[in-house]
Formats: C-alpha cells, sequence, structure tokens
C-alpha cells in the first residue's frame, strides 16, 4: 500500500501534472504531424526526396533523448519549449514513414480505377489514396504519441514540466511512492492513448472501404483488402 | 557549430573512459538480452498461445518510459553498475524476443515441411531453415534494443551506471554548454554508427534467396 500513498495524498496536484504531460506530448506530435504527413503526401511520389527525408529523420529518431534534449537546450533555453521542439523532431520519422508506406501500400489499381472514372490526381489522392492509406497514418501518430509521452518525462532535466519531475523528485529522495506517482500515471497515459488510437485506425479502416465501394459499385478491386498491416 | 570542437578536445580523455564505458554497458546489457530474448522467442513459437501473452506484456512494459522504469529499479536494486544493467537487460529483452517470435514464426510452413520431408529432425529444421531465414527479423530487433539501450544508458548514470550521460547530466546540473556538448555529440554519433553498422549486418544476414525475392518489394522497418 505504502507504493500508492504518494500518489493518494496528491491525487489532484498529480492529475494536473499529468495534464501538462499530455498536452506537451500531443503539442509535439501534432506539430510533428502538421510537417510530416503533408511532407509526406508530397513526397511519397519521389523516391530520392522519400529516401533522403526518410535517412534523415532516422538519424534524428537514433540520437539519445537526453542528448538531443541537452543539444537543444542550448540554443532554446530552459523549459516547455525546448521539450516541444524535442518531441517535434522525434515525431516526424514514425509519421513520415507510415504517411509514404500506407500511400504506397494502395493498390495502384484502385487509382487507376479512380482516375478512369475521372478523377484527377488531387482527388484520388484526397478520395481513394488517403482514406485508404488512413489506418497506417493513424498509427504513425499512434507510435509517435507513445514515444513522446516516454520521453516527456526525460524533459524534466532542461527545466520542462510534467510527470518527469514526480519521478526525479522521489529519485532524489529515495522515495519509491512518489516515483510511482510519477511512472504509473506516464505508463497509463501511454497505454489509453496507445489503446484509443488502434482503436481509431481499425475504424478508420473500416471506414475507407465503403468510400471507394461507394464510387465503384460492383468492382472487384472494391473488395481488395488493406495491405498495410501498419 | 565552431563551438562544438574546443568542447570535444578539451574534455577528450574524459569523453574517451565516458565513451568506452558506455558502449560496455550496452554491449553487456544487449548480450544478455540475445541471450536471454532468443531461446525464449524460438521456444514461445512453439506455443502460441503463451505467446500471445508474453507478447502482449512485453508490449505493455515498452510503454512504460524509460526514466521511469530506471528509477523503479532505485529503491529494488539500489545504485550502480548492476542495477543499471539489469534495468537496461530488461529492456532489451523485449524487441529481440518479439523479433525472434515474429520472425521464426513468419518462415512458411511450407518451408519447413519440405525441410522435414527432407529429413531433416527438429533441431535441423531450426538452425538450417528457419533461423537463417529469420535472422534478418531478429537482428532488426538487436539494432532496436542497441539503438534504445544507448539512449537509455545516457539514463542509466542517474543510477550509477556510468558512462556518457555522466558528462550531460554534470552539464546540465551547472549549466556548462562544453561538458553537455561533450558528452551529447558523441553519445548521438554513437547511437547513430550503432544503427548503421546493426542495419548493414541486417542486410549481409538476409539470405540470398531472400533477398532476391524482396528485391521488388519495400523494405519495412
Amino acid at each position: 500500500m505504502s507504493l500508492f500513498s504518494y500518489l493518494f495524498q496528491n491525487f489532484g496536484s498529480i492529475m494536473q501534472i499529468a495534464g501538462i504531460h499530455a498536452l506537451l506530448s500531443i503539442e509535439g506530435t501534432v506539430l510533428g504531424a502538421i510537417v510530416a504527413i503533408p511532407f509526406g503526401l508530397w513526397a511519397y511520389r519521389r523516391p530520392g526526396v522519400r529516401r533522403f527525408a526518410a535517412a534523415v529523420a532516422e538519424t534524428i529518431q537514433t540520437i539519445p533523448s537526453l542528448a538531443l534534449l541537452a543539444i537543444l537546450m542550448i540554443w532554446l533555453g530552459m523549459g516547455n519549449t525546448t521539450l516541444v521542439a524535442t518531441l517535434f523532431l522525434y515525431a516526424l520519422m514514425p509519421m513520415l514513414h507510415n504517411t509514404v508506406e500506407g500511400l504506397l501500400s494502395v493498390d495502384p489499381g484502385l487509382v487507376e480505377i479512380a482516375k478512369g472514372l475521372g478523377m484527377s490526381n488531387r482527388q484520388a489522392l484526397w478520395r481513394v489514396q488517403v482514406p485508404l492509406a488512413s489506418p497506417i497514418i493513424i498509427t504513425g501518430f499512434r507510435m509517435a504519441l507513445v514515444t513522446s509521452i516516454g520521453i516527456a518525462t526525460v524533459g524534466v532535466f532542461i527545466g520542462a514540466e510534467g510527470l518527469g519531475s514526480l519521478i526525479y523528485g522521489g529519485m532524489q529522495v529515495q522515495s519509491a511512492s512518489q516515483i510511482f506517482a510519477g511512472a504509473a500515471p506516464a505508463a497509463l497515459m501511454a497505454i489509453i492513448f496507445d489503446g484509443f488510437l488502434a482503436f481509431l485506425a481499425v475504424r478508420a479502416g473500416r471506414r475507407s472501404l465503403r468510400l471507394p465501394r461507394l464510387h465503384l459499385r460492383n468492382s472487384p478491386s472494391a473488395q481488395t483488402p488493406l495491405k498495410g498491416d501498419g | 557549430m565552431t563551438g562544438i570542437w574546443p568542447d570535444i578536445v578539451a574534455h577528450g580523455a574524459l569523453i574517451w573512459q565516458d565513451l568506452l564505458q558506455h558502449v560496455e554497458i550496452v554491449f553487456i546489457s544487449v548480450a544478455i538480452g540475445c541471450l536471454i530474448a532468443i531461446p525464449m522467442g524460438i521456444w514461445l513459437t512453439r506455443r502460441p498461445r503463451l505467446a500471445e501473452v508474453v507478447i502482449t506484456v512485453t508490449g505493455l512494459i515498452q510503454t512504460v518510459p524509460s526514466l521511469a522504469l530506471l528509477a523503479l529499479v532505485l529503491p529494488v536494486l539500489g545504485v550502480g553498475l548492476v542495477p543499471a544493467v539489469s534495468a537496461l537487460a530488461l529492456y532489451a529483452l523485449l524487441p529481440i524476443l518479439r523479433n525472434t517470435y515474429v520472425g521464426v514464426r513468419g518462415v512458411p510452413a511450407g518451408t519447413v515441411e519440405c525441410a522435414k520431408a527432407m529429413g531433416m529432425n527438429r533441431m535441423q529444421v531450426l538452425s538450417r531453415v528457419e533461423l537463417p531465414l529469420a535472422a534478418p527479423v531478429i537482428v532488426a530487433g538487436v539494432r532496436l534494443s542497441t539503438v534504445y539501450l544507448i539512449s537509455w544508458a545516457v539514463l542509466a548514470a542517474l543510477i550509477g551506471g556510468g558512462g556518457l550521460g555522466n558528462l550531460i547530466l554534470e552539464g546540465l546540473a551547472t549549466y556548462d554548454f562544453g561538458l553537455i556538448i561533450a558528452g551529447a555529440v558523441p553519445a548521438a554519433l554513437l547511437a547513430i554508427a550503432a544503427g548503421l553498422l546493426l542495419s548493414w549486418l541486417q542486410r549481409a544476414l538476409t539470405p540470398v534467396g531472400v533477398r532476391r525475392l524482396a528485391a521488388g518489394e519495400r523494405g519495412a522497418a
């Protein structure tokens, strides 16, 4: 029971800290999505650009979180801004990768049919490719968000707010109960967002299958299952 | 950018010492992870129902933030190299276990049947057919673990694990940009180099036949 004591005694303020933690994580991930997803839509047809961008994003991904936070801190200073900028950088790779993979996984035959029905390239992209790719794109967002919830705990070392402050504070006073009060909400938050976005991805998959059928009536290609396994 | 070199040179000896220690911690942890996770992953392919449970649980453990897991080790195991390596090895298990399981399961049933029909026994099927075909996936797991662990080992300095994290944390605590650069830049380069090396190994271990088959396909991470 003693493990829970800190959590119960400070429940209100811990929830508040958890709220800030969630907001910062979402902020970084959404900023990443705003850049990575449109870029993926543009780059997926350009193998050279795509590979170069993927290599850059993957290299950023490899850099240890505390190292990247510390380096960015030198330019951006202590605080939440540096954390959000770091989360933004880490969010790029999964979302760029999944946007490109998602679009490439769409059966080219379906795109041909859409064009045969008189759709422009743009219409085929938005009405056929993006809906069919959406489960994989959402999965990219999900991976990025779960990662960023974890990395946000490290933000405490560069003076950012969030659950890391409870964990690090608990380490300094050697209180397992305080560490747990920071660790448990962070893990739970990651699991909840993970489950919720997995559910959204499945739902988007079902909805997108209805869409081409609407346009293509009885064409056999409309029954083509999604190839992506996200 | 001009500021980086002087910082690196000024702390040269210290960086070298911490870098070696960092590599040592990561190497030992990944090695322990492989020794446990690869046999366990193979064993699980023979027990699909148990495997589902284990894979789900490992997935859940992976959602626990790195700092949180390291912090929770502190009250249980204390401070030092052993607790740090234990926490890191535990985490290294997960991607390797998952990929070993997925990789071995991914070998087509027909291929295994063929091997058996040719008179191979179970060990031969495993060592000559299943493991070689699963090797690229397993190495991908090892690569993921290694890259994660280089990142985690930076934080392991908090619980006395040593390594490049010492420089970064000390730099952050004293607001000494030179120390931060001296720790962060080598840590980043180490992670990138390890990632590239293991990507290369992954390609090198892909059997020629599989490579030819996959030539038309795009590689998935």
